[in-house]
């Protein structure tokens, strides 16, 4: 099998890996860097579960080959906080319930750090407007608006952290 | 579910990528903003020999105004279009549309050349280019040439390119301010594939519509304009009656598909009541609000 020499940063972290063309950029970073935070879904780009930030834009990680990343950066739901130190919109999360099954919440992450990046105020309907773009089979999406909402407070330190 | 086995190249010119698209014709496939083409790999529906991934290319990636129109470079993303003040200005239709495709991850990283040139018969933007009155300009290594969009879209998911060609730019005019223009679409959640869009474009002269241009997706193998709609209003007063004959006569004139989603006649009243409500919108942003 064919393959090629891909260059990709991951988290901030240099990686040369050989890779076979039709190789998902999804299942390079699951299989090949070994980052299982990234969710894998539908694998057909409606569900936004392996959502990742390429070069700083949300980007639906099933939908991209892993040779398409060469010489870019990648960032996943791993360079957020860690288990005992959860940042600011994981530990909203975590407050407002914005999750209950988990398995849509690495892309709701990423989704949202590309939003308050752009945008560190946005209103509820702004949040709600972005938040279509992934799909949460659980919640009712009105705890995941809730955290991110709590998320914008938080950022603003306008309540004190609980 | 994983693609098939292909090849691979990333030419670093159009030229290179011009070349090798002569020398594998229908064997190839362009790789642009990939949320279309990976899914249909993913799924196995397609098993291309050759990827020839243009995505890179930057000399595609433009938004320029110039001569009374803008040319937009095929590989320029959708968010940079539905961000560009010169879209706002001269084709608001083009912004009030991309609310409805795909959502924000795939406006990222998809083209509107791509979306042109796969024309699912849902898609949004064919309609307006078509609407619009744009042109495409398609380029091999034979030379190029310029394609009016009524004849670029042919049927679902095909288009006039030959094997060895690339749509490079997309030219559509500015329309003039004052302009009325609407576009809407009903789809079961934001951003879901359209059961009907539909559109359209008019200025008002001495209280009479001119220009009318009505069109619809997703209501027929081809059908991008509805002549019949358009004749319905075309010189005649914005009145709440030559509304309802439009919507009557885009209703009668359409052959949407039925589906689980919805069945044929749900589609038509979709469309008459679209267009109603489109033709009111349009009329009152010409100056010019409908009573009644």
């Amino acid at each position: 099998m064919d393959t090629l020499q891909i260059n990709v940063t991951v988290n901030g972290r240099a990686f040369q890996r050989r890779v076979e063309p039709r190789l998902l950029l999804s299942d390079f970073i699951r299989h090949e860097i070994g980052l299982t935070g990234t969710h894998v879904g539908c694998e057909n780009g409606v569900c936004g579960a392996c959502t990742v930030l390429l070069d700083g834009l949300a980007t639906r990680a099933c939908c991209m080959l892993a040779v398409q990343a060469d010489g870019r950066r990648i960032e996943t739901v791993e360079s957020l906080g860690r288990a005992n130190n959860l940042n600011l919109l994981q530990r909203a999360f975590w407050e407002m319930h914005g999750l209950q099954c988990g398995y849509c919440t690495p892309g709701m992450l990423m989704l949202m750090t590309e939003l308050l990046r752009e945008n560190p105020h946005p209103d509820r309907e702004t949040i709600r407007l972005r938040l279509n773009d992934n799909i949460c089979r659980c919640t009712g999406y009105e705890d995941i608006v809730n955290s991110v909402v709590r998320a914008v407070e938080l950022m603003r330190g306008e309540t004190a952290v609980r | 579910m994983k693609p098939p086995v292909f090849e691979y190249e990333r030419p670093d010119s159009l030229r290179a990528a011009l070349d090798s698209l002569t020398r594998h014709g229908s064997k190839a496939k362009l790789l642009a903003g990939g949320y279309s083409l990976i899914p249909m790999l993913n799924l196995r529906l397609i098993k291309p020999g050759r990827l020839i991934d243009v995505s890179r290319l930057a000399e595609l990636q433009y938004l320029v105004e110039e001569f009374g129109q803008l040319r937009i470079g095929a590989l320029t993303t959708h968010n940079t279009i539905l961000r560009s003040s010169a879209i706002a200005a001269n084709c608001p239709i083009m912004v009030e549309a991309y609310r409805h495709v795909a959502n924000h991850s795939i406006r990222n990283r998809g083209t509107l050349g791509g979306n042109l040139c796969h024309n699912d018969p849902t898609f949004e933007m064919p309609l307006v280019v078509t609407l619009l009155g744009g042109t495409m300009l398609a380029r091999s290594a034979r030379g190029s040439r310029t394609i009016a969009a009524q004849r670029f879209f042919k049927a679902p998911f095909a288009t006039d390119l030959a094997a060895d060609e690339m749509l490079v730019e997309v030219r559509v005019p500015r329309m003039p301010s004052g302009h009325g223009y609407c576009f809407l679409e009903v789809s079961q959640r934001l951003g879901d594939r359209a059961l009907i869009a539909a559109a359209c474009l008019l200025t008002i002269r001495y209280g009479a519509c001119r220009e009318v241009r009505i069109g619809f997706r997703n209501a027929g193998d081809s059908v991008y304009r509805v002549a019949a709609a358009e004749a319905a209003i075309e010189g005649k007063p914005a009145s709440a009656s030559v509304i309802e004959a439009a919507a009557e006569a885009a209703a009668g004139a359409i052959t949407p598909p039925g589906d689980l989603h919805a069945d044929e006649a749900y589609r038509r009243d979709v469309a008459a009541t679209l267009t109603r409500r489109m033709l009111r919108t349009a009329c009152a942003r010409a100056g010019h609000a409908v009573d009644g």
